[in-house]
């Protein structure tokens, strides 16, 4: 099955712009064959949304989400956006779309606010990490500074995901490496390293783009359960990555090496337990 | 750790910096609705590199070069200024600001360098921004990081810009770029001078020389690195006391004015969009 992946720009706080493109990359992946369109974070409303934060907002029974929804019985969809809960809390979310239908959200757990990044001034933090059913398989969406936490990562193993989601917005830094950013390799490390520790298939869908001058780092990959880097995307341009995966490649990585299967979460667990009652 | 400071200057790809310099420009230009700059050229290394990276970024039928000498600038700079705009093939207008700086200075005979300096610099800026209206450009900035940490610059003259490409580039880190992008030795081997009085030289001004400023700025503002430690690695304590006061008493110079609070919210505090805002 092919999955697309969406390097995109998008226009700071101007949802409907941001929508209409969205649709139109989801027409060229489903034209490529692709049968699930992967967004980067906050791709519908920006990145440095800030005191945007209140006015791009949905709600996930928006009838501005109705365009995606009717185009999710064409194609599958995972695509970034600004979520306000029932109780006026405004969350980074992901939304995966599917047949018609909001099949999962994942809140973004993790929010930088340190440096550049002030996330936590406007956003509510998610508490779940949670598996899902995607057309894929069971899969899991983790968004930019999540995947920076060990945890997440971690949660979503024994979980038994298969495919992981890595949404990003991640502005460009460091000039100490080769064609790319220093951020966008260790991006790369990163997504080489989780795919081969989880015997899964990392998808990592990042921004282009330049929001008052943060220049976002572009770069997406793909890389399979072996840890291989088997599609990355140019560092400043929008296109969609369109690649092949293979199910059988998740088995014979878990068969090579049988991480999941030795894998002693209870041990984990009391060992969390004692070291949060120690403290 | 004073090894890795020098590391830490050094540019490793510099097309690639040069690509993402020359994106930021073309991105940041026409989202705004604009194709051309104004760039004021001196004749030194900084406006030079600008106009240089603005050329590829945006074609040189959309780079106006202004050099704005007044009597008492050196010939050099302003033949370097005419070698910058003959090499790139860009319009180029020179206009002496004699006249109106002498005009105003009548008034003031008894007027210091820096009272003249600064006066020089404002008219300059305003010249700019006559030409950005009239030919419907952007002004774009020539400070480097090390000038624009330590104030060396007139409020609102050279420091008066719509977009800057190379502020956050060191000046050492100019002179590699400049030398990479083919701007002619002979602009980026002479001695750096803001040319505002005969003789006048940075270096000589400032009181160090710019690699050991941009190993020391890089040091407590990239690195996070406290003056204790600075000394330690073989700054000399004078030195370094130096140039973190001129970072301290310069901040005024990197910001807005302030508005005295009195509502629930106030422009300059918590009114926070990007510029980029919708765009």
């Amino acid at each position: 099955m092919k999955v697309a992946v969406a390097q995109f720009r998008s226009k700071l706080g101007d949802f409907e712009a941001n929508l209409e493109k969205t649709l139109d990359f989801c027409r060229r992946a489903k034209k490529d064959g692709a049968v699930l369109c992967v967004f980067p974070e906050l791709n519908l409303t920006g990145y440095n949304v800030w005191d945007l934060t209140f006015e791009v907002a949905v709600s996930l029974n928006s009838p501005k989400l109705s365009p995606l929804l009717e185009m999710s019985r064409e194609i599958d969809l995972i695509v970034g956006l600004v979520e306000e809960s029932p109780e006026h809390v405004f969350y980074n979310s992901a939304l995966y779309i599917s047949g018609g239908k909001i099949k999962h959200v994942h809140r973004k757990v993790y929010l930088p606010t340190y440096g550049m990044f002030d996330e936590g001034r406007f956003f509510g933090a998610g508490k779940r990490v949670e598996a899902f059913n995607s057309v894929l398989g069971k899969s899991s969406i983790l968004i930019c500074e999540d995947l920076w936490h060990m945890s997440t990562v971690y949660l979503s193993f024994i979980q038994g995901t298969g495919y992981i989601f890595a949404l990003s917005a991640s502005p460009g830094r460091g000039y100490r490496e080769k064609g790319m950013f220093g951020n966008a390799e260790v991006w790369m490390n990163m997504g080489e390293f989780y795919a081969r520790m989880t015997g899964s298939y990392f998808i990592y869908a990042n921004r282009v783009g330049c929001e008052d001058g943060f220049v976002f780092s572009g770069k997406s990959f793909v890389a399979n359960p072996y840890g291989e880097l088997i599609a990355e995307a140019s560092p400043f341009e929008e296109e969609i990555l369109t690649v092949e995966l293979n199910p059988e490649l998740i088995r014979s990585a878990r068969i090579n090496l049988p991480l999941l299967r030795d894998e002693k979460p209870e041990i984990t667990l009391q060992n969390l337990r004692r070291v949060l009652d120690e403290e | 750790m004073r090894s890795k400071i020098e590391r830490e200057l050094h540019i490793k790809d510099k097309s690639f910096i040069e690509k993402a310099l020359t994106h930021f420009i073309r991105e940041e230009v026409t989202k705004a609705g604009f194709q051309k700059v104004v760039v004021g050229i001196s004749g030194g290394v900084d406006s030079a590199l600008t106009a240089f990276l603005a050329v590829k970024a945006l074609g040189k039928e959309n780079v106006i070069g202004l050099s704005m000498p007044y009597r008492t600038s050196s010939k050099s700079s302003i033949e370097d200024a005419r070698l910058v705009a003959e090499t790139l093939e860009i319009e180029f207008h020179e206009i002496d600001i004699t006249p109106q700086i002498d005009a105003y200075f009548r008034l003031f005979p008894d007027a210091d360098n820096v009272r003249r300096g600064n006066k020089m610099a404002r008219e300059r800026m305003s010249i700019l921004y006559d030409f950005a209206h009239w030919k419907r450009a952007l002004v774009i900035g020539t400070s480097n990081k090390s000038e624009l940490l330590i104030g060396y610059s007139t409020r609102w003259g050279d420091s008066a810009h719509d977009i800057n490409p190379i502020g956050d580039l060191y000046k050492t880190q100019v002179w590699e770029m400049a030398e990479f992008v083919g701007v002619p030795e002979r602009i980026v081997k002479k001695k750096p001078s803001a040319d505002l009085w005969p003789g006048q030289t940075d270096e000589g001004e400032i009181g160090l020389s710019y690699r050991t400023l941009d190993q020391i700025l890089i040091g407590y503002v990239d690195l996070r690195l406290r003056r204790e430690e600075l000394v330690e690695i073989g700054f000399e304590p004078k030195v370094v006391d130096r140039v973190l006061t001129m970072v301290k008493n310069s901040q005024y110079k990197r910001k807005l004015p302030i508005i005295c609070k009195i509502a629930q919210r106030t422009v300059d505090k918590d009114f926070l969009y990007l510029r980029d805002w919708g765009l």
